[in-house]
């Protein structure tokens, strides 16, 4: 399901290497002995991102146009969007996802006899990669508030488990129903339930 | 001219670069797709699972579309197996990685599990260099007692995967799907709701206030 153009490109971008973790989780990643643990949380307002007109990108502008084409709309697309991001700017900025994801985590682990310090030797990294909205289809118009993290968890050096986790809240609105207040609330309850989710993994690997 | 003309339409169909008709996927084939979780501090419990497919009834005979590179449907992808029957396979293989016992049936002993599918789609996003692949399942969970056939936790549940390649086919649609598949087990398997709606349900009546007469009293605690 790709053009020859992607196909072409797609080699390219394979020979010059480009990677980053994948989606499967390493096994033996058990925590064997209880329970020391610090947080390590990377999240920036700056990588909030707005998803409609590149979700529903096509390859027409490349069969056309060539490569110059395809970036020319691609571009296209990804200033519609910015534009779209607006009006959710400024509750995006008042989101804290890291002491959300942290709070979320703590107070499963807590419970669960984990004692959270400074630069213990097990230490759980997560990176947001990004965050925002996103459509859900390329058919349909519903948006739905996503998550997209680096998860490390190690013992020192040695890596117990490493995942990019994607997250995509249940509840989906059309775009005139997904107002500052709906994602505020959606954004936040999405963080909360991936913190619990990360921490349920820790405790069940 | 006729030649002229089947070579433009020919490389209409090439630079189309989507087979039409439908594909079937096959899903959830893996061992693997269940795991131990939050589920498994609830006392074991029998449990007979049902599913079925609430999605709108136009989607029903597909879970995605195959669209060319123009964004024109061309064909469908199909699933070799009901949607429902997955998923049933998958909530089924979830609460026995759990310690539960699936059954066909039960009686005042056990809990019915009734699950609703209302999503299952697979969907992509092309991008200049790379297409993105999604896999989202939804369903509506519903845990019933069936002496009473009243609902004692209802809960919505979501699987989602998505993954970004430089292209791929029905083995690459299977992949993603089989992720989601195995994100709603991981879903279900850690939900603290209903782990707790399961301990309550085993979790023994307090005994009654005995009273003797005429004038000793027993109260057990």
């Amino acid at each position: 399901m790709m053009s020859m153009f992607h196909k072409w490109l797609s080699v390219l971008l394979l020979l010059a290497g480009v990677s980053h973790p994948t989606g499967s989780a390493i096994a033996d990643r058990a925590v064997s002995e209880p329970k020391g643990m610090s947080v390590n949380i990377e999240a920036s307002s700056d990588d909030f991102t707005f998803i409609d007109s590149r979700m529903t990108e096509t390859a027409t502008a490349a069969v056309l146009f060539g490569i110059i084409g395809a970036g020319i709309n691609s571009s296209i697309n990804a200033d519609e969007d910015r534009i779209k991001a607006k009006p959710f700017l400024s509750t995006a900025n008042a989101i804290e996802l890291e002491d959300i994801l942290k709070s979320s985590i703590k107070g499963v682990l807590e419970k669960r006899g984990y004692l959270f310090e400074e630069d213990h030797v097990t230490n759980l990294s997560l990176e947001v990669k990004s965050w925002g909205i996103s459509r859900t289809s390329f058919e349909k118009t519903d948006f739905a508030p996503f998550l997209v993290i680096d998860v490390e968890l190690a013992d020192g050096r040695k890596t117990r488990w490493e995942e990019r986790m994607k997250e995509s809240a249940t509840d989906t609105y059309e775009l005139q129903d997904m107002t500052p207040d709906v994602f505020d609330k959606e954004m936040r309850a999405l963080a909360v339930k991936t913190g619990k989710r990360i921490a349920y993994e820790i405790l069940y690997p | 001219m006729v030649r002229n003309l089947l070579a433009i339409f020919g490389m209409a169909a090439i630079l189309g670069a989507c087979a039409t008709g439908t594909t079937d996927i096959s899903m959830a084939m893996n061992d693997d797709i269940a795991k131990a979780g939050l589920l498994s501090e609830a006392p074991a419990t029998v449990v007979a699972i049902t599913a079925t497919d609430a999605r709108e009834a136009e989607k029903r005979d597909r879970i995605g579309d195959k669209r060319n590179g123009y964004g024109m449907v061309m064909g469908k992808i199909g699933t070799t197996e009901p949607v429902e029957s997955v998923v049933q396979r998958v909530v089924n293989e979830t609460f026995s990685a759990n310690g539960h016992t699936v059954s066909e049936s039960v009686d005042e002993g056990g809990l019915s599990i009734e699950t609703e599918v209302t999503n299952f789609w697979f969907d992509y996003k092309t991008g200049l260099v790379t297409v993105e692949f999604f896999g989202d399942i939804q369903v509506l969970l519903k845990v019933i007692d069936p002496a009473t056939k009243t609902v004692i936790y209802e809960e919505k549940f979501k699987g989602y995967h998505s993954e970004k390649t430089g292209g791929g086919l029905s083995k690459t649609w299977t992949k993603v799907m089989d992720a989601a598949l195995q994100d709603l087990s991981r879903e279900i398997g850690m939900s603290m709701g209903l782990m707790e709606a399961l301990d309550s349900f085993s979790a023994p009546a307090p005994e009654a206030v005995q009273q003797e007469e005429p004038q000793a009293e027993q109260t057990v605690s």
